[in-house]
């Protein structure tokens, strides 16, 4: 089935449209990965990441660390099926966009 | 950043650019995900090992080092992507292509190193093991190469 363009608000911000783009050819990457690749605080990037979470777009898993000593548990971050749709519609509107074959608002 | 794109003069330059961003993104992390310079050596070592086993006496020690070198080589995989942050299972079709080819000779080599020492010649089988390191080693890199090339086009 073809893919639908469509514009989506909650992807379109700078940096939660990066983090879904980060995330997308991947299946998870750990929170600090995701930060320094980014170049974001923790602050920032824990704010994004909730409301992805509550779009349904993404989700966080915890998970102990196999190189950790202490009992600091590491935080992986994934898309969702949902997210992997909203986030290739919303590439797809933005691909129109950028030929000027569709006018978006 | 300018995020406006509302129908105007400049959206379509906007989203162009932001297009670009992305693309940039799955560059730096397609060289991020680049293996560090002894993991390929040591799956080398790793199934060099198991396919130099049957040179050894049959029995425990043989079976021993055929099972560390499976185990290790599990953990390995496991352990890996754990380590570096980032896990990815979809690499691609191109990527895969180089697993199969590393299975079958490493078998190969394996049928080579068991007949070598049904025939007596036990001192020749360095000869395969050296052979699946430098094979592993190199299908290694071209799958490395290939996994990341599919995460920068981001397919």
């Amino acid at each position: 089935m073809a893919l639908e363009p469509r514009f989506d608000e909650t992807i379109h911000a700078p940096t939660r449209l990066r983090v879904c783009g980060m995330l997308r050819p991947v299946d998870e990457i750990d929170f600090a990965v995701l930060r320094d690749s980014l170049g974001v605080s923790d602050a920032s990037l824990s704010k994004h990441l909730k409301v992805l979470t509550e779009a349904g777009y993404v989700a966080t898993t915890k998970r102990a660390s196999t190189t950790r000593s202490d009992s600091r548990r590491l935080t992986w971050v994934r898309l969702t099926a949902a997210g992997r749709r909203a986030f290739d519609a919303h590439v797809a509107a933005l691909r129109d966009i950028s030929a000027g074959a569709a006018t978006a608002g | 950043m300018e995020n406006d794109l509302r129908p105007s003069d400049g959206a379509p330059r906007r989203a162009a650019a932001l297009l670009d961003e992305l693309a940039a993104d799955r560059t730096r992390l397609a060289q991020r995900l680049a293996a560090p310079a002894w993991l390929y050596p040591a799956f080398g070592a790793l199934t060099a090992l198991y396919v130099a086993a049957p040179a050894l006496e049959p029995g425990a020690a043989s079976d021993l080092v055929t099972t560390l070198a499976v185990a290790a080589t599990l953990l390995l995989v496991w352990a890996y992507p754990r380590l570096s942050g980032v896990r990815v299972s979809r690499t691609g079709a191109s990527a895969r292509l180089t697993l199969g080819p590393l299975l079958g000779a490493t078998l190969l080599l394996l049928s080579t190193s068991l007949g070598l020492v049904a025939l007596g010649l036990r001192w020749w089988t360095p000869l395969p093991a050296v052979a699946s390191f430098a094979l592993t080693v190199q299908l290694g890199r071209a799958f490395d190469r290939r996994y990341r090339e599919h995460v920068r086009r981001g397919a």
